[in-house]
């Protein structure tokens, strides 16, 4: 069985956690010279960005993205950030915010697996499979 | 035209005044790469096996369901829809593990193995949601099964009699009868107190038509559902179909009713199976079949069994049936099988083309359940029919030698030849216990050794004719008795006198 990428950028970010600057640059580079020789040399975003990912999970971070029709006032942000927080166990949360017209009111909250539709969008399409029922 | 638009206003807000939206959670993944009716998705960190899932397309959602589940990504079967699904797409988990509607009112209906109608008689109103994936009833809720499933073909009533709740295998090559077999004894079960699920699996759909229109015909369909996954349906609906079946037939079991359920057939289904495993990249073992084949048919045929009467005392009667490559029934899937069930009815291609029809060898043929489940009647009759038509085949190498016998030999040589004739039987033309049981009665009490064995056919019909008309009486005495007294053997004989002072022969 072959090693994945994703166990190499484990193992990098277990082995760098703990070490100094020149020890981590040398790990970094010897992660480097192995995936060269497994022919995995091109996949350097890859491995950022799984090591970033273990990073947050690690510090207990997430990414979520609020998307909404107009731009929200902090308060509500700040109230959308810490249900969030409280629904997914993270202690930190770093929040994208989108605006988009499609939605036309309410919001979608979406992080990790799990998106919290509290859309109008969404509410109007139940009203028109209501009516057709 | 106001007054109009203020109406149609006033009912809109009348209708949507109860209307209370809803915020909803979902559980979502990607697609990575759909392709060959498997699709691989990234995120669903929480789906359980067996989920069913939502995969959004332009036209709509399209069902799959998750059958691996690895550490990085899910590996979804479609159900469905494959050109539609593309790479990116959203998946959304339902929460729900595959389950189908069930109830009453699939009685009567031709449904695919998710539930939904394909007869054009309109939608189903299901009873209950049942799981198509069950554990078997356990030991101690069963109960030893003693109540005949009359077939209505004698050579299976006489010598290798079934009961309800148990698994007894039709095995066979192609083109011997085994669906027929199957369809008579639906055909039988009228007025028996039965309900019937035929799920045909990888069949032909122009011999599912001619199926049931033979049961339509039959007045099978008061008591029938049929469950097809046709030969052009994708592979995971021939998996589920036999599962879908059995929790219909669950539904019925619950409450206490008698089911017959025909599995048609299940070589197509662990083929099916096999497809399904190769592409989900579970490691191939013998035959390429994967590892867990045995499991596949197992989990299914100990579904079907006799509970007791804290449990409702109902059952489920299994008669899978298994298509051999050149009646090799040594291969892999009918030797699995063959040790799952409580029996198997052998047909054999040498019987068939000798025009021995049903092409049943009873030497290789068993019922591990037995005269228990026979009335009394019939055990006392055809108790040793089994060893006669034994004991004939072996003599009847020897009367290819011609004259030299002693009177004993050619007395039973005769007798067999007559047995056999007996035996013979036509296609959608199932035999009422009562008539079966006067049959065997006539042979075995010497009663046919006048008639020339090429009239026995004929014979028989017509007695059958003779006593439905003038002896009906008699025939509905034996039905609610189930045993033979003194008294009927004698207006027996004599009914028997009787038709014979009309024949020629």
């Amino acid at each position: 069985m072959s090693t994945t990428l994703r166990q190499y950028a484990r193992a990098l970010y277990e082995i760098t956690r703990d070490q100094d600057k020149a020890a981590a640059k040398k790990s970094v580079d010897r992660t480097f010279e192995l995936l060269q020789s497994k022919g995995l040399g091109a996949k350097g975003a890859e491995l950022l960005a799984e090591v970033e990912r273990l990073d947050n999970e690690a510090q207990g971070r997430i990414t979520a993205t609020l998307r909404s029709a107009h731009r929200l006032d902090e308060e509500v942000v700040e109230k959308i950030e810490k249900m969030i927080r409280q629904r997914s166990g993270a202690k930190e949360v770093v929040l994208d915010k989108v605006i988009d017209k499609d939605v036309l009111g309410g919001i979608i909250v979406s992080y990790g697996d799990t998106i919290l539709d509290m859309s109008l969008a969404t509410t109007v399409d139940q009203l028109v499979e209501e009516i057709k029922n | 035209m106001s007054k109009t638009k203020d109406f149609i206003i006033e009912q809109i807000k009348e209708r949507i005044a109860d209307f209370k939206p809803s915020a909803k959670e979902k559980t979502v993944g990607r697609v990575i790469s759909v392709g060959d009716g498997i699709a691989v998705v990234s995120g669903l960190s929480v789906v359980q096996m067996s989920e069913m899932l939502e995969f959004k397309t332009e036209s709509g959602s399209v069902l799959g369901v998750a059958l691996n589940l690895g550490e990085e990504s899910v590996g979804a079967v479609l159900l469905g829809g494959f050109t539609e699904v593309r790479e990116g797409a959203e998946v959304e988990a339902t929460g729900r593990i595959l389950e189908v509607p069930v109830g009453p009112a699939l009685v009567g209906r031709v449904v695919n193995p998710l539930g939904n109608p394909i007869d054009g008689k309109g939608s189903i109103a299901a009873a209950a949601q049942y799981p198509v994936e069950k554990i078997a009833p356990g030991v101690i809720t069963r109960q030893s099964v003693d109540q005949p499933l009359q077939t209505g073909i004698k050579a299976i009533d006489a010598m290798i009699p079934i009961g309800r709740g148990q698994r007894e295998l039709i095995i066979g090559d192609r083109q011997l009868g085994k669906t027929a077999i199957a369809i008579d004894t639906i055909i039988n079960q009228k007025g028996q107190n039965m309900k019937c699920i035929y799920v045909a699996i990888g069949q032909k759909e122009s011999k599912v038509a001619t199926i049931l229109a033979k049961l339509e015909e039959a007045g099978a369909l008061d008591y029938t559902t049929v469950v097809l996954a046709g030969a052009s349906d994708p592979a995971p609906l021939l998996y589920f179909a036999p599962y879908a079946g059995c929790a219909m037939a669950e539904y019925f079991l619950d409450q206490g009713e008698d089911v017959l359920i025909v599995y048609d057939d299940l070589s197509k289904h662990a083929v099916a199976y096999r497809e399904i495993a190769l592409l989900l990249r579970r490691p191939p073992g013998r035959e390429a079949y994967p590892g867990d084949v045995f499991y596949l048919h197992s989990r299914l045929l100990e579904r079907a069994c006799r509970l007791n009467k804290d449990y409702g005392g109902g059952s489920i009667t299994a008669l899978p049936i298994i298509e051999t490559q050149a009646g090799d029934n040594s291969a892999y899937i009918p030797t699995n099988v063959i040790s799952i069930t409580d029996g198997q009815i052998y047909l054999e291609p040498d019987l068939f083309y000798q025009g021995v029809r049903p092409a049943i060898n009873a030497g290789l043929s068993v019922s591990r359940v037995g005269s228990t489940a026979q009335i009394k009647a019939m055990k006392k009759v055809a108790g040793q029919l089994r060893l006669e038509a034994a004991q004939y085949r072996e003599l009847a190498a020897f009367a290819q030698f011609g004259s030299d016998l002693d009177a004993e030999t050619t007395a039973k040589l005769e007798r067999g030849r007559r047995l056999f004739e007996v035996f013979k039987q036509g296609q959608y033309a199932p035999v009422p216990v009562a008539e079966q049981v006067i049959m065997f009665w006539a042979l075995t009490s010497g009663n046919l050794d006048g008639v020339p064995v090429d009239k026995i056919g004929e014979f028989e019909s017509g007695f059958r004719h003779f006593l439905n008309v003038s002896h009906s009486e008699l025939l509905a005495t034996l039905s609610a008795q189930g045993a033979l007294n003194d008294e009927i053997i004698a207006s027996f004989q004599s009914a028997i006198e009787d038709y014979k002072g009309t024949l020629n022969y």
